[in-house]
C-alpha cells in the first residue's frame, strides 16, 4: 500500500474540497494511474482515523550538508536550512500542499488598496517566542526590513525589491507598501526566508522562534536536534518529543539508513530506489507530482544557440516520452520547453506538446544554415535528478538528425558559478516555486543577472508586470498563457519532463504531507508528525 | 640526540610553511566565488561586490596571503565565511571525531593485522599463509566505499545489528559511540589491514634470513622466541613507519568513509567547505590536517630513532 495513495485521497476530503482545482484532479488522476500500475490501490483514510501517538524523536535526512548552514532567516538557502528553519520559525503565512496561502502568525490579511500596492496583515494574538516574549508587529517589521535595501544580504532581496516600506500600524497590524502592484503578494511571504525571529535577535547559533520545536543542539554542516515547544500556538499539532535533522549528501546512504530503520525519512530518493522501497517492510516511497525543472538550457546570446531555428531544431529533437520512460521510469510529467509544469494552476494546457520530429529538426537546421552540427553539453554530478542521463538520451536521439552531441562531464563544485550559462548548452535544475512568478523573476525577467537562457525580451517583462497587477484571475491566466507561449517558441529551455519528487519514509512515521515545492516548502516541519508504535 | 630532534622539528615546521603556501594557492585556484556561494544564484552585481568587500576578497591575493599567514601564526584560524563564526571550534569538534574514529579503527585493525602477519611469516608457504595472503589481497582490491556499503547492507539493512549511519550525539557515552561507529571503524580497519599484514610478513621473513637468526637457530632457540625476541625488535622500524602512514591516512584520507556513514569528521567538513568556497575553513582544515600528518610522521621518525640504537647518534 503506498502512502501517497492515501494522501491523494485526503486531498479530496470535504474540508479541502473547495480548494480542489483542475490541477488536483489531474494530479489525482495521474497519481491513481501510477499507484494502480504499481499494484497498489488507495484505500480509505485509515491513517487519519488513527489517533496520533505522542512522543518519540523523528530522525530525518536532508540532502545538502553545507558547512555554510545557517538558521539566519535571510540567509536560509539549502533544503537543510529550510527544514531547520521550519522547526524553529513560522512566517506570517504558509503555503499548503495545494499551493493555497494559509494563515500562520498572521490570522488575516487584505489588500489595503484594491490594486494590490498596499497590504495589511493582522497578527494572531498571544503567540510567544521560545524565550517567552510575545510576538508583536515590531518583530515582524524588523525581520521583513532585513530583506530590503541595496545592502541587504537576503537571499530573496530581488523578490522583495518591490516592497518600498514595511511598518507597524499598531502592535498587531503590519502594513506593506509596494512600489508596483502585486495581487499575489501574500504568496511571497510564504517563502522560507520570510520567517520571524524576535526583534534584534541575531545570535543564530542560539536561534529563537515561534515554531513547533526549539533548538537543542546545532552544528553547521552536521546534525541538529530540536525539542518540542510546549507553548506552541497549535500545541495539539505537535506530537513528537523531538526531531533530529541529519544532512546526508549521498542518495544511497540516505536510502540505506531508512531501509535499516535508523532514519524515519530521507529526502529525494533516486527512481532506481523505488523497487527497493516497494519491497521493504520498514520503509515506503512517498512521491509527489510537481514541477521541478531538470534539463538542458541554451544561451540565446551567443553562437550557435543565438539562432532561433537552431534552438527550435533542438526542441524537436527531444524525445519526451523516451526520457519519461527510460530516465524517470514514468515518475515525471511531460514538459513543453517552458518552466511551468502541468502541476501549476497557471499551466497553459492548450499549447500542444511539441512532438519528437527529426525531419522538422532537419528543416530548421537547414533554415539556420547548418549542415552538420556538433555540440557540447556540460553536465555535472548532483545537478538535478536524472540530468546526465537526459543528456545521454539526447545524444542518442539527436544522431537521427545528424547532430553529434558530446556530453562533457565537469565537477559539481562551483558548477553554478563557473559552468552554468557559460557555454551554449549546460545542464540545469531548479525547484518548483509556489507561484511561477517567483521563478520567472529570476530566470526570465530581462534585467535579472541570472536570466537562465539569456533570453531578454521586453514582452516578458511587460506580461509579468501585467500578470502581477491583474486582479481578475482569468486575465492573469491569459497573461501566463502568453508568457508560456513566447518561451515555448523562442527561449532556450530544453525541458522534456518535470521529474516528480520521490522520498523514502519509514512506515512508522505518520502525518507527513508531501509538498509540490518539496524542499522549498515547510513539509519537513515536524508539526503534525507522529510515530506509530 | 636533542639536536637531531630539534632539527626534525624544524624540518616539520618548514614543511608546514610550504604546505600553507600551497594551500593558499590551491584555494585561489578552486573555481567559484565565496560571495556567490553565500548570496546564491539570484544575487546581483552590487550585492556580490558588497559581499566581496565585507569578506575582504577585493584585496590582492598577496595582501590576503600575508594577512592570513600573520593571523595563523598568532593562532587565529579565522572566521568562516558561511556561518560567520570562528573556525577553530568548528574544526576542533570535527578533528576530535576523526581522531576518535581513527583510534577505534586502529585498535580494531592493527593488532589483528600484526598478529596475522606474524602468523603468516611463521608458517610461510603453508595453507594458513596462503589463506591470509589471499584474503588480504581480496579485501584490498575492493575500494573503501564498496566495503562500507557492503557492510551497511549486511550488518545494518539485513541483520540490523549496527546503524547504517554513525550519529555522534553529545553525552553519547563510550559504548554508544563504539556501537555507532563500529561499521566505519571496521571499514577502515579492513582497508588498511592487508597492507599491515603483508608488511609485517615481509619484514619478518626478511629478518629471518639474516645472520643473527642463523646464529640463534644454531644455538637451538625455539622459533617463536627467535621471532618475538630477536626478529621483531629489529624490524620494528619499518612497521612503525607504515603504522604511522596508516594513522595519517585514518586522519587525513577517510573522507569517503565519513561520507558513506554520514560521520561528522574533518574530511567531510573540508569537502563541504570546498563546495561552498568557504576559504578560511578550507585553509584551516588543510593546515590542521597537514599538521597532524607531519606530527604523526615526525613522531614515527623519533620513535624509530629511539627504538633503533644504530640511528640514535644520527639525525
Amino acid at each position: 500500500m503506498s502512502f501517497d495513495g492515501r494522501d491523494r485521497v485526503r486531498r479530496l476530503t470535504p474540508e479541502t474540497a473547495e480548494n480542489v482545482s483542475r490541477r488536483d484532479t489531474l494530479r489525482l488522476a495521474t497519481g491513481l494511474t501510477l499507484a494502480t500500475a504499481g499494484g497498489a490501490l488507495p484505500f480509505a483514510d485509515a491513517a487519519r482515523a488513527e489517533t496520533p501517538r505522542k512522543g518519540g524523536v523523528a530522525r530525518v535526512a536532508t540532502e545538502i550538508s553545507s558547512a555554510n548552514a545557517t538558521v539566519d532567516p535571510i540567509r536560509i538557502f539549502t533544503n537543510t536550512d529550510i527544514a531547520r528553519g521550519y522547526q524553529l520559525y513560522n512566517g506570517l503565512v504558509r503555503m499548503d500542499d495545494n499551493l493555497v496561502v494559509q494563515p500562520a502568525l498572521a490570522e488575516y490579511w487584505e489588500p489595503a488598496k484594491a490594486d494590490g500596492t498596499e497590504w495589511l496583515f493582522k497578527l494572531r494574538r498571544g503567540v510567544t517566542f521560545h524565550n517567552g516574549k510575545t510576538v508583536t508587529a515590531v518583530d515582524v517589521v524588523w525581520n521583513m526590513r532585513r530583506h530590503l535595501g541595496a545592502k541587504s544580504e537576503s537571499r530573496v532581496r530581488a523578490l522583495m525589491a518591490a516592497v518600498s516600506e514595511v511598518r507597524a500600524d499598531d502592535a498587531h497590524t503590519v502594513r506593506f507598501t509596494l512600489s508596483r502592484p502585486n495581487v499575489e503578494f501574500p504568496a511571497l511571504l510564504t517563502l522560507p526566508q520570510m520567517v520571524v525571529a524576535p526583534e534584534g535577535h541575531e545570535d543564530f547559533l542560539n536561534p529563537v522562534g515561534t515554531g513547533p520545536f526549539r533548538m537543542d543542539a546545532f552544528t553547521p554542516g552536521s546534525n541538529s536536534r530540536f525539542l518540542r515547544n510546549e507553548n506552541y500556538w497549535l500545541a495539539d499539532r505537535v506530537h513528537l518529543d523531538g526531531i533530529e535533522l541529519i544532512a546526508i549528501a549521498d542518495p544511497t546512504n540516505r536510502l540505506n539508513a531508512v531501509l535499516s530503520g535508523d532514519l524515519h525519512f530521507a529526502m529525494s530518493a533516486d527512481v532506481t530506489a523505488i523497487p527497493l522501497l516497494d519491497r521493504s517492510d520498514v520503509a515506503e516511497k512517498l512521491y509527489v507530482r510537481a514541477g521541478q525543472c531538470a534539463g538542458i538550457i541554451m544561451q540565446c546570446d551567443r553562437a550557435p544557440t543565438d539562432n532561433l531555428d537552431l534552438r527550435l531544431a533542438m526542441k524537436y529533437l527531444l524525445n519526451r516520452k523516451l526520457v519519461l520512460d527510460n530516465v524517470y521510469k514514468g515518475f515525471a510529467q511531460i514538459g513543453n520547453d517552458h518552466p511551468v509544469s502541468p502541476s501549476d494552476p497557471m499551466y497553459a494546457a492548450d499549447i500542444p506538446i511539441r512532438p519528437f520530429d527529426p525531419e522538422r529538426a532537419k528543416f530548421h537546421l537547414k533554415k539556420a544554415g547548418v549542415d552538420r552540427l556538433a555540440i557540447d553539453i556540460y553536465v555535472a554530478p548532483g545537478i538535478g535528478p536524472g540530468v546526465p542521463d537526459q543528456a545521454l538520451t539526447f545524444q542518442q536521439v539527436a544522431a537521427a538528425a545528424g547532430v553529434t552531441v558530446n556530453v562533457k562531464r565537469v565537477p559539481g563544485e562551483g558548477y553554478w558559478s563557473t559552468t552554468w550559462r557559460k557555454h551554449p548548452f549546460t545542464a540545469w535544475h531548479i525547484n518548483m516555486r509556489a507561484r511561477p512568478d517567483h521563478l520567472w523573476t529570476y530566470i526570465l525577467e530581462s534585467k535579472s543577472a541570472i536570466n537562465a537562457t539569456n533570453f531578454r525580451d521586453p514582452r516578458i517583462d511587460d506580461l509579468l508586470r501585467a500578470a502581477r497587477a491583474a486582479v481578475d484571475e482569468g486575465q492573469r491566466k491569459q497573461h501566463w498563457h502568453d508568457l508560456q507561449l513566447i518561451v515555448h517558441e523562442e527561449a532556450g529551455f530544453l525541458n522534456p519532463v518535470f521529474p516528480d519528487y520521490i522520498h523514502a519514509k519509514s512506515r512508522a512515521l505518520r502525518g507527513v504531507v508531501p509538498h509540490p515545492t518539496a524542499g522549498l516548502s515547510d513539509f519537513l516541519s515536524g508539526e503534525g508528525w507522529w510515530l506509530a508504535a | 640526540m636533542p639536536v637531531a630532534i630539534l632539527r626534525r622539528i624544524g624540518l616539520g615546521a618548514a614543511t608546514l610553511f610550504v604546505v600553507a603556501t600551497l594551500v593558499f594557492t590551491a584555494t585561489e585556484l578552486i573555481p567559484g566565488d565565496a560571495a556567490f556561494a553565500i548570496l546564491g544564484q539570484s544575487a546581483d552585481a552590487a550585492a556580490l561586490a558588497a559581499m566581496r568587500e565585507r569578506l575582504g576578497l577585493d584585496q590582492p591575493a598577496l595582501v590576503r596571503y600575508a594577512a592570513w599567514l600573520g593571523r595563523t601564526l598568532s593562532g587565529d584560524l579565522g572566521t568562516s565565511f558561511g556561518t560567520g563564526t570562528a573556525v577553530a571550534p568548528l574544526i576542533a569538534e570535527r578533528l576530535w571525531n576523526t581522531l576518535r574514529l581513527a583510534a577505534f579503527a586502529a585498535l580494531l585493525g592493527m593488532p589483528a593485522a600484526f598478529l596475522l602477519g606474524v602468523a603468516a611469516a611463521m608458517r610461510a608457504g603453508s595453507v594458513l599463509d596462503r589463506t591470509i595472503g589471499g584474503g588480504a589481497l581480496t579485501v584490498v582490491s575492493f575500494p573503501d566505499f564498496f566495503v562500507g556499503l557492503a557492510l551497511v547492507f549486511l550488518f545494518a539493512v539485513q541483520l540490523n545489528l549496527f546503524p547504517a549511519i554513525s550519529l555522534v550525539r553529545p553525552g553519547q557515552g563510550v559504548d554508544g559511540f563504539l556501537w555507532a561507529t563500529f561499521l566505519p571503524a571496521l571499514t577502515l580497519a579492513l582497508t588498511i589491514a592487508p597492507h599491515l599484514i603483508r608488511m609485517t610478513r615481509a619484514a619478518i621473513i626478511g629478518g629471518l634470513a639474516s645472520g643473527y637468526v642463523e646464529m640463534s637457530i644454531l644455538k637451538g632457540l625455539p622459533r617463536a622466541r627467535i621471532i618475538w625476541r630477536h626478529v621483531l625488535p629489529n624490524v620494528l622500524g619499518p612497521l612503525i613507519s607504515i603504522s604511522a602512514l596508516i594513522l595519517a591516512y585514518f586522519v587525513a584520507g577517510v573522507v569517503v568513509v565519513e561520507t558513506v556513514f554520514a560521520y561528522p569528521g574533518i574530511g567531510r567538513l573540508m569537502v563541504d567547505a570546498v563546495a561552498t568556497k568557504d576559504t578560511p575553513l578550507i585553509q584551516a582544515c588543510a593546515l590542521v590536517l597537514s599538521a597532524v600528518y607531519v606530527l604523526i610522521n615526525m613522531s614515527a621518525d623519533l620513535l624509530a630513532t629511539v627504538t633503533n640504537p644504530r640511528l640514535r647518534g644520527r639525525p
